[in-house]
């Protein structure tokens, strides 16, 4: 059964990921649902839900508008929620209901545009992948609607593609990552909002600091030749605490491939025998070594910590429930789109 | 591009008409895709010698992963058309519809069009509009054009009358449009005459007018279209006068 998990939470699902993305930039979001995944959204996926404002909707579908392809009550709501909320832009998310009826998402754009006047972008997220991959349509798609206008470039800015707390499991990571860089930092969805996006040819260069950062930044290279590199400039003190003695050990880092490869160069700076990656997310080929590996099942992580012969692994301690017989060192690296924790709360 | 959805009742002759008409329009030297948008995967067996393709729902199912190239779910068959078919579930189980927007999601993410380049896509399309995947292939981006195929039958007229106010309805929506009846005749009384009453009442026109023949049933037997059977004969004529139709309408960027 793949995909089938036994012993860990189902991961954070791509509908999550475009929220997480699109959380802080004042749009209207309209979750395609019943109500349950909006329910995960704010509930569990999202910790800024509690202390920040965002407009964040359950479309409310019932069984017999998915029978019946209601699609015109649902451009009727978001007429109605944006008479209240006034948002610049709408959101359509899509999750399993929609994806199984194969709601035509391009059409609703199509007839809520038209009714609302404001730019409706519909994310045809299925419920089925992972937070990654909804987050990095969401990123792409805001960026390909609004950072239109090609602007002069203003020297020493750099744009921060691919920021959301389910990759950092921090809400404070838009600061920390902002901090990190000796420059004018615009940490887009933590921190700069629309009018940020809709500057973006302005940046310098940009940064990609999660998989999810990567397709907009490629966009922004083709439409206004900025350029990237993939990086992720923060790690949180306590991790590199915790991480301060591994010389001369085998050790096997589990989280998204961004901030695993990031550690992994602290860690045979600081003298590591050898360090792998491993990761349930999306992976770039640039960032991915010959031990590195992308894992599908549960199983498939004790098979790695026991053919690489790790001596200390380091992942979200929800991980360790896979690896009862692991003797080894482990390490708490906590991944918000695993475990739901961050580090302020640790 | 020159994109067109085939609709029309069951058993009316929709995959007669989509596997002519490719075979007609690579006659004219086109490139053509045929894409059989119904579970049962037989619209492109004439343009195959009779030799099924294997369906992209199951290759799904038989690999449990994407495709990797589009040779993997398509074959060439006569005059160079790319075959493709969406097949569908075991019937009674699943969904027939969303087989057909994964499939077109996948030739998308195989980047069937900017591959290939075609210069025509045909969709044949089951029965009527009965669900959104079976609308699938005219929504934005995929088919601009649909042609009707109907006999003067009650029933099948009564299924034209349903697809054409199932694709007004979708005017909001951005969707293709009706280009017109292709009247199959099934040597039905007064045929013409009922067909154009149709045509007439809902503000459509006759664009081919395909006799019945049974140099059809004759080559199909065969795993041949008429048009390669023998493209002198009447029937064969027909359809290459609605690709000349076709073709000179997109040439006048109609």
């Amino acid at each position: 059964m793949k995909g089938f998990l036994k012993r860990l939470s189902p991961f954070a699902p791509d509908n999550s990921g475009v929220v997480s993305a699109l959380f802080e930039f004042g749009g209207l979001i309209a979750v395609c649902d019943a109500g349950g995944c909006t329910g995960n959204v704010c509930g569990f996926d999202e910790p800024r839900w509690f202390t920040m404002r965002s407009a964040v909707f359950s479309t409310g579908m019932r069984d017999m508008d998915a029978i019946l392809g209601r699609d015109h009550l649902l451009v009727d709501k978001i007429v109605s929620a944006q008479e209240t909320v006034k948002a610049p832009f709408a959101v359509l998310v899509g999750t399993p209901v929609p994806a199984v009826i194969a709601t035509d998402f391009k059409a609703l754009r199509r007839m809520a545009e038209k009714r609302t006047q404001v730019p409706v972008l519909t994310i045809e997220s299925t419920g089925v992948n992972y937070y990654d991959k909804g987050a990095s349509k969401a990123f792409e798609m805001l960026f390909d609607t609004f950072a239109v206008e090609n602007l002069p470039v203003e020297k020493d800015s750099v744009g921060i593609l691919g920021a959301t707390p389910l990759d950092f499991s921090s809400c404070q990571a838009g600061k920390f990552l902002a901090d990190s860089i000796d420059k004018k930092a615009y940490v887009y969805g933590m921190g700069a909002g629309l009018e940020a996006v809709k500057h973006a040819s302005a940046n310098e260069r940009n940064i990609a600091v999660s998989p999810s950062g990567v397709a907009a930044a490629r966009l922004l290279e083709k439409r206004f030749g900025t350029p990237w590199k993939m990086a992720s400039p923060w790690l949180p003190e306590e991790l590199l605490k915790n991480c301060s003695s591994l010389a001369g050990k085998k050790v096997l880092i589990i989280h998204q491939q961004f901030a695993a490869a990031a550690l992994r160069e602290k860690l045979l700076a600081a003298g590591a025998d050898d360090v792998a990656c491993a990761t349930f997310f999306m992976t770039e080929k640039s960032l991915t070594a010959p031990h590195d590996r992308t894992l599908k099942e549960e199983e498939d992580l004790a098979k790695a910590v026991e053919e690489f012969k790790a001596d200390v692994v380091i992942g979200d301690r929800m991980f360790k429930k896979v690896l009862p017989d692991f003797q080894g060192g482990f390490i708490d690296f906590p991944h918000f789109a695993v475990s739901g924790r961050l580090w302020e709360n640790l | 591009m020159l994109k067109i959805a085939v609709y029309g009742k069951g058993g009316i002759g929709k995959s007669t008409v989509t596997s002519n008409l490719a075979a007609a329009f690579a006659l004219r030297g086109k490139k053509v895709i045929q894409i059989g948008c119904d579970p049962k995967a037989d619209s492109t067996v004439n343009l195959l010698n009779g030799e099924p393709l294997m369906p992209v729902m199951n290759y799904l199912q038989e690999h449990d992963r994407d495709p990797e190239n589009i040779e993997d779910i398509a074959k060439e068959g006569f005059g160079g058309v790319l075959c493709i078919e969406t097949g569908g579930p075991t019937p009674g189980l699943g969904c027939a519809g969303r087989g057909i927007i994964t499939t077109f999601a996948l030739l998308e993410s195989l980047e069937l069009f900017e591959e290939r380049k075609p210069d025509v896509v045909l969709y044949d399309v089951l029965g009527d509009v009965v669900c959104g995947g079976f609308a699938a292939p005219i929504r934005e981006g995929y088919a601009s054009q649909v042609l009707i195929v109907t006999s003067g039958e009650k029933m099948a007229l009564y299924a034209a009358g349903n697809i054409k106010r199932a694709v007004d309805n979708f005017a909001d929506r951005g969707y293709a449009t009706v280009r017109g009846v292709v009247m199959n005749r099934r040597a039905v009384e007064n045929e013409e005459e009922k067909v154009r009453a149709f045509a007439d009442a809902n503000n459509l026109e006759i664009v081919a007018d395909i006799p019945r023949s049974n140099d059809i049933i004759r080559y199909e037997d065969m795993g041949k279209t008429v048009i390669e059977g023998d493209a002198s004969l009447e029937v064969s004529q027909a359809f290459l006068s609605l690709a000349d139709l076709l073709l000179a309408e997109e040439n006048n960027g109609e």
